[in-house]
């Protein structure tokens, strides 16, 4: 039942591609095949956009990961970027998949080798690494100071008779580290089976090369924004999580302000990143120059 | 520089042995050097519209040719193979030609009839017989040349 939004989003992105797949016509101008390509770019982004947020939606609405168990609430606000990331990258890869292939008796190709990052955004190839390896330590750390329940954590101060220790829940241990672990490394796989797919589908024949490496780039940018910007936000709520955590009184107050605030921050980046524009895509030159 | 394949599904010649002649040629000719990669079968496959095999036989035949090489983490690459000195000295030539024909003004297609022209014309260092006494003509020295009665039949 956790899973129902998602598959249900899945499924109807798979068909959606099956359609497409099944009535694409063959552009019969290298004008019309750049047209037929930023047609196909720009509905395949509106139906990720859609699905992953209607996928995400009912995640939310049935609070999908929840389980009844105590905390289990934190799961489902957890797993709601990464599931609208999943279904976002499938959905683009099912639009990579279904691009408009080259038509004619007579094809034309670059003699390229194209890898699948060479498309994609420098800056946000790092901002991924980046992140991934923050959201790693994070989730590995709270799963090393949290208690047994793997949700709370205990802050004890003073020493024998006179200690005090207080406990503070939720905090990023395992119970939340390990779903956000699982989501997030199926979401890395789909990213990179994405941008593979970016890598390896058919170019757009066209006179400007600017027009075919724009919008492979454009559809790498699609991927990575968006996965990244669920890195980022569900890293960034584990950190502000734990932050909250942290005891109100003593030298553990400072750093709870900190990590709040830092939270706070990645969570804004990474909404931030997922508004991010797509690389423009210059017009095809026209067949014959105008004069 | 951007290389391009072409490859007209229509030809009677079939696409792979398009492709293997079109990347033959580019490694001859020096314009892949050594160690250049290739596209991934895949992503010329997809490319041009072709079947992945296609892609595939070509490549394949181009490794047995010593041309390319597959390799796992890079992919095919282009090979340096066996050195040709003789191919060397006539890229060299044409480099010359190239550059004499663009100083001198003339055209892209005039310079290329005249190759095929000079390709035309009698080997007379392998096809010339000689008349006399067998010696071989040095540099500068015009020799005339008959037709051998099995070149005749």
């Amino acid at each position: 039942m956790a899973l129902l939004p998602l598959l249900c989003a899945l499924v109807l992105a798979g068909a959606l591609g099956a359609g497409a797949a099944a009535v694409r016509r063959a552009p019969v101008s290298a004008e019309s095949t750049v047209a037929a390509a930023r047609r196909h770019a720009r509905l395949t982004a509106t139906a990720a956009v859609v699905l992953g947020a209607a996928a995400a939606v009912g995640t939310a609405g049935t609070e999908a990961f929840s389980g009844g168990r105590a905390g289990g609430l934190g799961v489902t606000v957890l797993l709601v970027p990464v599931v609208y990331g999943i279904v976002h990258t499938v959905v683009l890869g099912i639009g990579e998949l279904t691009w408009p292939r080259p038509t004619g008796e007579v094809r034309r190709a670059r003699l390229v080798h194209r890898g699948p990052l060479d498309a994609a955004p420098a800056a946000l190839v790092r901002l991924a690494a980046g992140a991934g390896a923050i959201a790693v330590l994070v989730i590995a750390g709270g799963a090393l100071l949290a208690g047994p329940d793997g949700r709370s954590f205990t802050s004890t101060r003073g020493s024998g008779v006179s200690a005090t220790s207080s406990t503070a829940s939720p905090f990023p241990g395992w119970f939340y580290g390990r779903p956000a672990l699982v989501g997030l490394l199926v979401l890395a796989v789909l990213v990179a089976a994405a941008l593979w797919l970016v890598a390896e589908r058919p170019a757009v024949v066209t006179r400007d090369e600017r027009v075919e490496e724009a919008l492979r780039r454009a559809s790498a940018h699609r991927v990575l924004r968006v996965a990244v910007a669920a890195l980022l936000v569900d890293t960034g709520g584990l950190l502000h999580i734990a932050g909250t955590a942290m005891p109100d009184d003593g030298p553990l107050r400072y750093l709870g302000v900190a990590l709040g605030v830092l939270g706070a921050v990645v969570v804004l980046t990474g909404v931030v990143v997922g508004c991010l524009r797509t690389p423009d895509v210059p017009s095809a030159a026209p067949a014959v120059p105008v004069p | 520089m951007t290389l391009d394949i072409s490859v007209d599904v229509g030809a009677p010649t079939p696409p792979y042995e398009q492709i293997r002649s079109q990347i033959a040629g580019y490694v001859h000719g020096g314009l892949l050097a050594d160690g250049a990669r290739l596209p991934t079968m895949r992503a010329l496959a997809a490319d041009l519209g072709v079947a992945t095999g296609t892609v595939a036989r070509a490549y394949a035949e181009l490794e047995a040719a010593g041309l390319v090489a597959s390799r796992r983490r890079t992919g095919t690459v282009v090979t340096a193979g066996a050195a040709r000195p003789a191919e060397d000295a006539v890229r060299q030539a044409a480099a010359e030609l190239a550059q004499r024909a663009r100083e001198g003004g003339v055209d892209r297609e005039t310079v290329l009839a005249i190759v095929r022209a000079a390709l035309l014309q009698p080997d007379t260092a392998t096809a010339a017989v000689p008349e006399d006494d067998g010696r071989r003509a040095g540099p500068g020295q015009v020799r005339r040349t008959r037709p051998s009665p099995a070149q005749g039949m």
